[in-house]
């Protein structure tokens, strides 16, 4: 009897709020707008990675010239963009920006490659940043690299470089860059939901003054507190729901193994657990919309970044990665990539542990705000 | 014609000093307005500190002088963070997750190289994601070869040779910093204009100030003078960072304060127009940043955008960012990074901080039209 009587206001609260954020737009929008916006720079970024122009000027028409031209033509570090065999038009299009380097080979490359002499390839460099730079600075000897490789079988001769390098992958296999960064967007995405959605169903009570008649009604506020932080989280668990059948539909987000669908949700409900909680105390602390989204947002993007959201954390700096290893949603993202892409359950004590610490800390600030909200 | 004229700048006047005035009521929104550009210009700084260098550690067997020639190749090929230490303590960063590959030098290899064997070089790798694994597996080849041309010159006579057009280089922070920068006064302006705005439409003032016998152009000036104001303290707060804090100076202090103001009142009237358009403040932040982010993305903050895919390129010419970052360039490291040059850039932004004041104006007008529902 007593645990009915608890279930049902607990139930009309979830249903209200639930209800009231699915007639919100503006709520979903903000919700989903910073996953979208990461995704549209995953794009891009992916897109971009590494692909300068260059304009090649072609001084000799030997055998070998010729054969790194086409090494150069179909290289993956830039896009040769105009060819030809004086340097004015080259020169040109470096000063008017249309590309970013101009490589020279010189009139003498077969003689001197032949006479085993030096055999410089000049490479003229729009050095704006070192970023660009290096990513030109090493496409070149990477391409003289593969001219080099090429030696053997092609013409007889045996390549000079006796270095073969033996590789060994310590994962199961490659994960490209979009599909890897698609787990901190999710983890951003629960963050972000969990943070704002509940955030603003818990400073609407005081917006709208329905408060009121929460605190009027014949209930606890025990019972008020759990159909609060119950909303917030189903509501998270709704989004993360939506985006966890797309993904795994399109194999983008499905572990290889069923069994790791147990860590994964695991990882799930308790990332969107810890930011519901949070969201109500920032909620009830702030009692307004605009601070809620204030502070829910660019705090959710925050955690995303320290976690290694935009980059891999292994490619950190060791001060960063420290400071990341402080950060809760890093364990999340680690739980998650181990165990959709690498069948791992590599680190995974350490994951849950801290997550589960993270909510019982969110959870005991998320009650203590409101109670302390209610009361004044 | 005169009275018209300064009952124009009256309007524009009590306007702004009203704005001000409201938004200093609200301050916990005044502190994180000015927070969100410069949280967003520190977390894209440690977003650039990733650098695209692979931290590696390097287990040399072998310390002969081949073999700390193959080192002093790898530490010179731009690729590497190199980290020489034990096959054991190598292991135990790789499992800590500190560094991505681990390169042995095999203790035969000086012999091997003397005697014209091949020689296997052993390479362990977190492949985690493709792109950061293929840049370590063109890298190391590439050192190799670098080392043969050092080593044995006569055998690797084919080389790259330099030239900058720049005297120097310019670090990857400093020149992103300056890309962020003009990010970050879009972000503050959009959200503090916009927020001024949409307030007028939540509170349901905007029914007097339409009804009010004053011109919809003076009205959104008042407003975008106000937002220029409050904007300021974190424009302020943000060149202190970059020049102060972070070391960049500007080379053309002048050009720095004069694009300051003409992208302030480009941002600040589009965050007008876009509180005037949804006239909801719950809405702004997440539209703002939504909206900022990948435009900054495309505008070319990481390098001229017309190096970049073709149709991204031609998309980042229509907006603001683009121009804004180009002329930012110009004025900290007199850099040319638009085929039009800084010159056309400025005026083009001239255009852009026109057309958004005139636009802004055209849609609290139409409000007057349709009537105000919120």
């Amino acid at each position: 009897m007593i645990i009915t009587s608890s279930i049902i206001p607990i139930f009309a609260i979830v249903r209200k709020d639930i209800g009231v954020w699915l007639r919100q737009p503006t709520a979903i929008a903000a919700t989903v707008l910073p996953a979208i916006a990461f995704m549209i720079i995953l794009y891009f970024g992916a897109q971009a990675v590494g692909r300068n122009p260059v304009a090649l000027v072609v001084q000799d028409n030997g055998p070998h010239a010729h054969e790194l031209v086409k090494i150069l033509s179909q290289s993956d570090a830039f896009k040769i963009v105009m060819t030809s065999s004086t340097p004015e038009r080259a020169d040109k299009a470096l000063k008017q920006l249309k590309v970013a380097a101009v490589i020279t080979i010189p009139n003498n490359f077969d003689e001197d490659y032949n006479a085993k002499k030096s055999d410089p390839i000049t490479i003229h460099i729009n050095n704006l940043n070192l970023d660009f730079t290096n990513d030109l600075r090493r496409s070149l000897p990477a391409a003289i690299t593969e001219f080099y490789a090429d030696k053997t079988g092609s013409n007889g001769n045996t390549s000079p470089i006796q270095i073969h390098v033996k590789e060994t992958d310590i994962r199961t296999q490659d994960i490209d860059l979009m599909r890897f960064e698609l787990v901190p967007n999710l983890v951003l995405l629960l963050t972000t939901a969990g943070m704002v959605n509940a955030g603003l169903a818990t400073a609407r009570e005081w917006e709208d003054y329905t408060i009121k008649e929460l605190l009027l009604a014949p209930i606890s506020r025990t019972i008020l507190i759990v159909g609060k932080l119950l909303s917030g989280w189903l509501t998270t668990l709704l989004i993360a729901a939506v985006v966890l059948l797309i993904g795994a539909a399109s194999g983008y987000l499905r572990p290889e193994n069923p069994i790791y669908w147990i860590s994964t949700l695991v990882i799930i409900l308790l990332i969107a657990l810890a930011s519901a909680c949070l969201g109500v105390a920032i909620g009830a602390a702030a009692r307004r919309f605009q601070i809620v989204t204030a502070i829910g947002i660019p705090l959710s993007i925050d955690l995303f970044f320290l976690s290694g959201g935009i980059t891999v954390a292994a490619f950190l700096p060791g001060w960063l990665q420290t400071i990341a290893h402080f950060v809760p949603t890093f364990y999340g993202t680690h739980a998650l990539q181990m165990a959709i892409f690498y069948n791992s359950t590599e680190g995974l004590a350490v994951d849950i542990s801290v997550l589960g610490g993270t909510a019982l800390v969110a959870g005991v600030l998320g009650v203590l705000s409101l109670r302390r909200s209610m009361l004044v | 014609m005169k009275t018209s004229f300064a009952s124009h700048i009256r309007v524009i006047w009590a306007m702004a000093v009203k704005d001000i005035q409201s938004s200093l009521t609200e301050r916990a929104f005044m502190l994180t307005s000015i927070i969100i550009p410069i949280n967003f210009l520190l977390l894209f700084l440690l977003f650039a500190l990733t650098g695209g260098q692979a931290p590696t550690a390097v287990v040399l067997e072998d310390k002969g002088p081949y073999a700390q020639q193959l080192l002093s190749a790898m530490e010179h090929s731009h690729s590497f963070i190199i980290q020489q230490t034990t096959a054991s303590n190598a292991q135990n960063l790789m499992q800590k997750g500190q560094i991505v590959a681990i390169v042995t030098v095999p203790a035969s290899f000086d012999a091997a190289l003397e005697h014209g064997k091949e020689i296997e070089l052993p390479v362990v790798v977190n492949n985690l994601d493709v792109d950061f694994t293929n840049d370590i597996r063109r890298a190391v080849p590439l050192a190799i070869t670098s080392f043969y041309a050092n080593a044995f010159p006569n055998q690797v006579v084919v080389r790259a040779h330099e030239v900058d057009t720049y005297f120097q280089d310019t670090g990857y922070i400093q020149y992103i910093v300056v890309s962020l920068m003009v990010v970050s006064i879009m972000l503050g302006g959009l959200l503090q204009a916009g927020s001024n705005a949409a307030r007028e439409y939540e509170k349901g003032t905007i029914k007097e100030l339409i009804l009010a016998p004053a011109n919809p152009l003076a009205i959104q000036v008042g407003k975008i003078l106000g937002a220029l104001v409050l904007s300021s303290s974190s424009v302020v707060v943000m060149i202190i960072v970059i020049v102060f804090l972070i070391g960049v100076w500007p080379l053309h202090w002048e050009e720095l304060v004069g694009f300051v103001l003409l992208l302030m009142v480009t941002f600040v009237a589009a965050g007008t127009l876009i509180g005037t358009l949804i006239r909801r403040r719950q809405a702004v932040i997440p539209l703002s940043i939504g909206l900022s982010i990948p435009i900054f993305f495309i505008s070319g903050a990481f390098g001229p955008a017309i190096w970049g895919d073709p149709v991204t390129a031609a998309i980042a010419q229509l907006q603001p960012i683009y121009y804004g970052i180009a002329i930012f360039q110009h004025a900290f490291h007199n850099f040319t990074t638009t085929s039009t040059g800084p010159g056309v850039d400025e005026f083009i932004l001239i255009g852009f901080a026109a057309a958004m004041v005139a636009i802004s104006a055209i849609a609290l007008g139409s409000s007057r039209g349709r009537g105000v529902t919120h």
